[in-house]
């Protein structure tokens, strides 16, 4: 038990920090900050619910890249929730660009949501700090369905156009748009219904009502463990080590780029080169922590790190492939 | 039998200091939460997962799903003493139990809320532990068309609250229907209402116009009348009178049936096993014009079932590895953080494990019953604080709830926006409930019947093709020709006596 009261003891002593941050939030902003930077605790918003796997990924990666930072500061993690992560995003947009108000952010609020024009940003209105985590969407049947491979789904698919039913976490969804992108690759024609979450299209599958769905791999693990589901295909931009049968299409399917459901630091545009570099340096070093990759192998992911200019590369890939798409599918003008 | 053993062994590991010391702490934070308006179990849940992080997998199991079943007691409280209900399922609550307060009875309110939870929570966990599994497989047949039916048959129960103007019971019905539109469709993605306003683009959220329409708009009309003339009666104890104990005790029984069955049901919500068992106890009563004028029933009732629903929403969960509500889909999170897989074999895995979380769960609710019935004469007390103490602690109380929600102000002005119009409503004698609750089927309504279209190869057709649905809807529209009859046969203004036949 003496690890249940070590948590609790630096959850009350972040509290505490995270208080007094707000409390010198608005004094000390002083020019020089990037000769010595950071001098005091720094802010990071998450737009979706805390216990979620953005937040999750966000805090244990901010927790172990606060050991690295210089000063002993630390960083503060707050949610902030609405519009799918966008008021979240928009609020870090218009900050001043200090490097003490930073965002982490996923595919949805920062690639896709500008692609519905709802939102004042873009996706390359910022400057991007360190990918922490990457994970593919995999195309999941029940496993009682007729499809054993891929390939058997895809000649179904062929003869039966909008026959096939898939469920995913809500129209607009990383989700959605990869499935969308297979449509347009493959000439192929399936029927998208939009629930409200992961865990709701999974239970339409499961009960039958929906052939198949696009989930998050992490979301996909409890069932194929047990059995109840099987992994068709890995619509990802990365491979999945845990399903190897499942053909990685963005490998083997020519012009498929795949999507990914990526995690990811930034802060807004402008700020200091020095205070980027900084900060990677600390993720760098956090995200190789073994405790941290130990933590998120726990919930069935593990840390992709890439830097400022290799994060910022993905960000202009994927926002250009999603606009395309969904333009194609129909989901934008 | 060997069920039975194996529980006796979870009683083991449950019954242990530490395991014991978790229990407590997570039902007394469950507690909190539901006390507290804004804050929800969904919220506690998500908040405390990461401490759990150094625990055992089952200390912390224990701890989070008594956060889970204890808000459903805790929701009551603010229900029955300021009609402002703590979490959805208790808006119902307020109905009755605010009446119940007003005659100085909220001591009983709390009192027999709390026996009907422990009998209702009791009573799902026996259902979790013993029948689970094969009626969570008979609960999967609910798809979008199932779901539906059953939200279109609760938005026909909810004539059954619509006060005295059938009229005003419809506007406001309709006036929640349009909130619920509010924001992006999930089937289409089509963004309405929102003027481009980001904060509208999901919608509102329950919490805040719930808190809005009931607790700042109580305020306000309790600053209005200053004198205080609504002098409150002394607390007459805890206990019903003797002759409401069996119809009381009926009530705790429909209500754990109800909201056993529609626990089971993944995607279900809490609020609707209130509002049906609120509606089945006013069918059921001798003489239901008491209803909404402190009847013991509709607190007994429906306080009940979300104590069984939230019992029997683990079931899905714990057998399947499918989460029924936002608050579960946080435990599932800790199941899996934890190294376990929910699903069928979870019981043969893990079955120490499982049987020690079940054990938790008698010991957690028996630990409500005792903490809540002596706290029931204490928070009672609280109605009698004056109005110009307790109110600005309420409005200070809401507004940080409100900020909470989502860490933004925008909700704590939407809050107060939605209760100025609830003032309004009150003065012009509009029922509150249909708003919320339409607010709250309307969304699942909209998304069930374009999800249900999208899956159909023949269109309409599915909705009568499938048997559950097909019956559900049946019933739904024998109760309307029903009414109609009986309204005819009684010659008056033909529904408004709802759904009493």
């Amino acid at each position: 038990m003496k690890i249940g009261r070590r948590v609790l003891s630096s959850i009350a002593l972040l509290a505490f920090v995270s208080s007094i941050s707000v409390g010198c939030a608005k004094t000390n902003t002083s020019a020089k900050a990037e000769m010595d930077y950071p001098k005091k605790p720094i802010e990071m918003t998450v737009g979706f619910a805390a216990g979620g796997m953005a937040d999750i990924v966000t805090r244990l990666s901010v927790e172990a890249a606060g050991k690295h930072l210089p000063n002993k500061q630390s960083i503060v993690v707050s949610n902030k929730l609405g519009a799918s992560g966008s008021v979240q995003l928009a609020e870090v947009f218009q900050q001043k660009p200090d490097g003490y108000k930073l965002g982490s952010v996923t595919t949805g609020n920062l690639i896709i949501q500008p692609n519905f024009g709802n939102t004042p940003y873009k996706s390359n209105d910022f400057e991007p700090v360190a990918l922490l985590n990457t994970a593919p969407n995999v195309l999941v049947v029940k496993s009682d369905a007729p499809w054993k491979t891929y390939k058997e789904w895809l000649e179904y698919v062929k003869k039966n156009p909008s026959k096939f039913t898939y469920g995913t976490a809500g129209t607009g969804d990383t989700k959605h748009v990869a499935m969308e992108t297979l449509n347009v690759t493959k000439n192929i024609k399936t029927k998208h219904v939009g629930f409200e979450g992961s865990a709701q299209s999974i239970t339409a599958l499961m009960g039958g009502h929906i052939m198949g769905a696009v989930v998050g791999l992490q979301e996909a693990m409890p069932l194929t463990q047990s059995g109840k589901i099987r992994v068709l295909a890995n619509l990802g931009s990365s491979k999945a080590d845990a399903y190897k049968d499942a053909p990685f299409l963005k490998e083997t399917e020519q012009g498929f780029p795949g999507f990914d459901t990526f995690t990811g630091i930034l802060a807004p545009k402008n700020t200091p080169k020095e205070v980027i570099k900084i900060l990677d340096e600390a993720f760098k070093k956090g995200l190789k922590d073994p405790k941290l990759i130990e933590e998120l192998k726990k919930i069935g992911t593990e840390p992709t790190y890439a830097g400022p200019e290799e994060f910022k590369k993905i960000i202009k890939t994927s926002a250009k492939t999603s606009e395309e798409i969904m333009k194609k599918a129909g989901l934008t003008k | 039998m060997n069920s039975l053993i194996q529980l006796l062994n979870g009683f083991e590991t449950a019954l242990t200091w530490w395991n014991l010391l978790y229990c407590l702490i997570g039902v007394s934070i469950g507690m909190l939460v539901g006390v507290m308006p804004g804050l929800g179990p969904t919220a506690g849940t998500a908040i405390l997962l990461p401490i759990t992080f150094g625990l055992e997998p089952v200390s912390a199991i224990i701890m989070l799903s008594g956060i889970f079943y204890g808000a459903m007691y805790g929701g009551t409280v603010t229900s029955v003493l300021i009609n402002t209900p703590g979490e959805a399922a208790s808006v119902i609550t307020c109905i009755d139990g605010h009446q119940m307060a007003k005659q100085g009875r909220a001591g009983t309110a709390l009192g027999i809320a709390a026996i009907g939870s422990f009998i209702g929570g009791t009573f799902a966990i026996i259902g979790l532990a013993f029948i689970g599994p094969p009626l969570a497989n008979f609960a999967l047949k609910f798809g979008p068309p199932e779901f539906f039916a059953l939200m279109l048959l609760g938005l026909m129960m909810l004539l059954g609250l619509m006060g005295q103007s059938l009229l005003k019971g419809l506007i406001a019905a309709v006036i929640g229907l349009i909130l619920s539109m509010v924001g992006m469709d999930p089937v289409s993605g089509t963004v309405r209402f929102s003027f481009h306003q980001l904060e509208l683009m999901n919608g509102f959220d329950f919490v805040i116009i719930a808190m809005g329409l009931f607790g700042v708009s109580e305020i306000l009309m309790g600053a209005e009348n200053r004198s205080d003339s609504e002098k409150i009666p002394k607390i007459k104890g805890l206990l019903p009178k003797k002759d409401e104990w069996g119809p009381a005790l009926k009530s705790i029984a429909r209500g754990t049936g109800i909201g056993f069955f529609l626990g089971l049901i993944p995607g279900a919500n809490a609020v609707i096993a209130s509002l049906v068992s609120y509606s089945a106890e006013k069918k059921f009563a001798k003489n239901p014009s008491r209803f909404g004028k402190g009847a013991i029933e509709g607190v007994a009732g429906p306080e009940t079932a979300n104590n069984a629903y939230s019992g029997a929403a683990l079931i899905p969960l714990f057998t399947l590895g499918l989460p029924s509500s936002p608050t579960v889909a946080v435990l599932l999170g800790a199941f899996i953080m934890h190294g376990l897989t929910p699903g069928p074999a979870l019981f043969q895995d893990n079955a120490n494990f499982v049987w020690a979380v079940i054990a938790s769960m008698f010991i957690g609710n028996l630990l409500l019953l005792v903490m809540n019935l002596p706290l029931a004469g204490v928070w009672a007390k609280i109605a009698l604080i004056p109005y110009k103490l307790l109110f600005p602690l309420i409005l200070i109380l809401s507004m940080v709830g409100a900020y909470s929600v989502n860490n933004s102000l925008w909700d704590v002005g939407t809050m107060i926006v939605f209760g100025v119009l609830g003032y309004f409503l009150k003065k012009l004698d509009f029922p509150l409930a249909p708003i919320v609750l339409t607010f709250v089927l309307g969304k699942s309504i909209e998304s069930s019947f374009l999800q249900s279209l999208t899956i159909s190869q023949d269109g309409f057709f599915i909705f009568f093709t499938r048997p559950i649905s097909s019956v559900l809807i049946m019933i739904t529209l024998l109760i309307i020709i029903l009414s109609i009859f009986s309204g005819i046969k009684k010659k008056r203004s033909y529904l408004a006596n709802d759904v009493e036949i």
